[in-house]
């Protein structure tokens, strides 16, 4: 039986392409049918997003210059292309916030095993159902949800027990030249950026393990 | 094909160069679904 092969995942929780290029991985994988590892690592997309954001994403980001006639249009957009991949984007209760801690929770996650389930906890959390990711006590709710002993959660996000983590994952990122997310690093060689199609990472995995095969 | 990377071992990338990503505060949708911005970067020189 031939050894998994090992992805790792570049992403933020507020990135629209990174749930949308979860999905889109997801059935590429599916497609490819063999044995897949994944990992997930911390990106913080914007660092200087205040916790409590007071406003909605529109507010966001008419903040960050956009032009208001074109919002509407463009999140609707954004949304329309999660439906297609069955994701329910629902920005009007969006909940926009700093990262750094649900990232934090993902590595907590990890460590206990859990980190796809709690990255996909995270991400529904945030795009489709409005709830908060960027306080101790609404994450550790979420944690909670599945499974996880809550007053741990507070323990360790309150600690920051993982927050060296997330800067190794950043620094890493750094050095693979990594500027965008999602961005996929297959096999520990072949880079792959964005929401790109499922049938591009079927293609790439299957090309990893014809390589694989070869050299065996 | 291009590479990436300094002290780790070199990715050779793959796949479209125009799929969807974020960089920085700054999300795009390509040509292909109608070029757009999200979330504009955080740049001096923009605002």
């Amino acid at each position: 039986m031939s050894e998994p092969i090992k992805v790792d995942v570049w992403s933020d929780i507020a990135c629209p392409w990174c749930f949308i290029g979860k999905r889109k991985f997801e059935a590429g994988a599916a497609e490819f049918g063999g044995e897949v590892e994944v990992e997930y690592h911390s990106f913080e997309l914007s660092p200087d997003t205040p916790v409590d954001f007071d406003g909605t994403e529109q507010d966001y980001l008419l903040t960050r210059g956009f032009p208001a006639d074109r919002i509407e249009g463009m999140l609707g957009r954004v949304t329309g292309i999660a439906e297609s991949v069955g994701l329910h984007y629902d920005y009007d209760a969006l909940q926009h916030t700093n990262t750094v801690l649900a990232h934090q929770l993902i590595h907590y996650a990890k460590a206990h095993g859990r980190q796809l389930e709690m990255t996909e906890r995270l991400l529904a959390a945030y795009f489709e159902q409005g709830r908060h990711v960027g306080r101790v006590d609404d994450l550790a709710d979420l944690a909670a949800e599945i499974g996880f002993d809550r007053d741990d959660v507070v323990r360790s996000l309150s600690a920051n027990e993982y927050l060296d983590a997330v800067r190794a994952d950043q620094a890493l990122a750094v050095e693979y030249g990594i500027q965008g997310v999602p961005f996929f690093v297959i096999d520990g060689k072949y880079g792959v950026s964005g929401a790109q199609d499922a049938a591009t990472f079927a293609n790439v995995l299957t090309q990893v393990r014809d390589e694989k095969a070869a050299v065996a | 094909m291009s590479e990436v990377g300094t002290d780790i071992p070199k990715l050779q990338i793959l796949g479209a160069d125009d799929a969807e990503s974020c960089e920085g505060d700054f999300c795009e949708i390509p040509a292909h679904h109608e070029q757009a911005v999200m979330n504009r970067r955080v740049d001096s020189d923009l605002i």
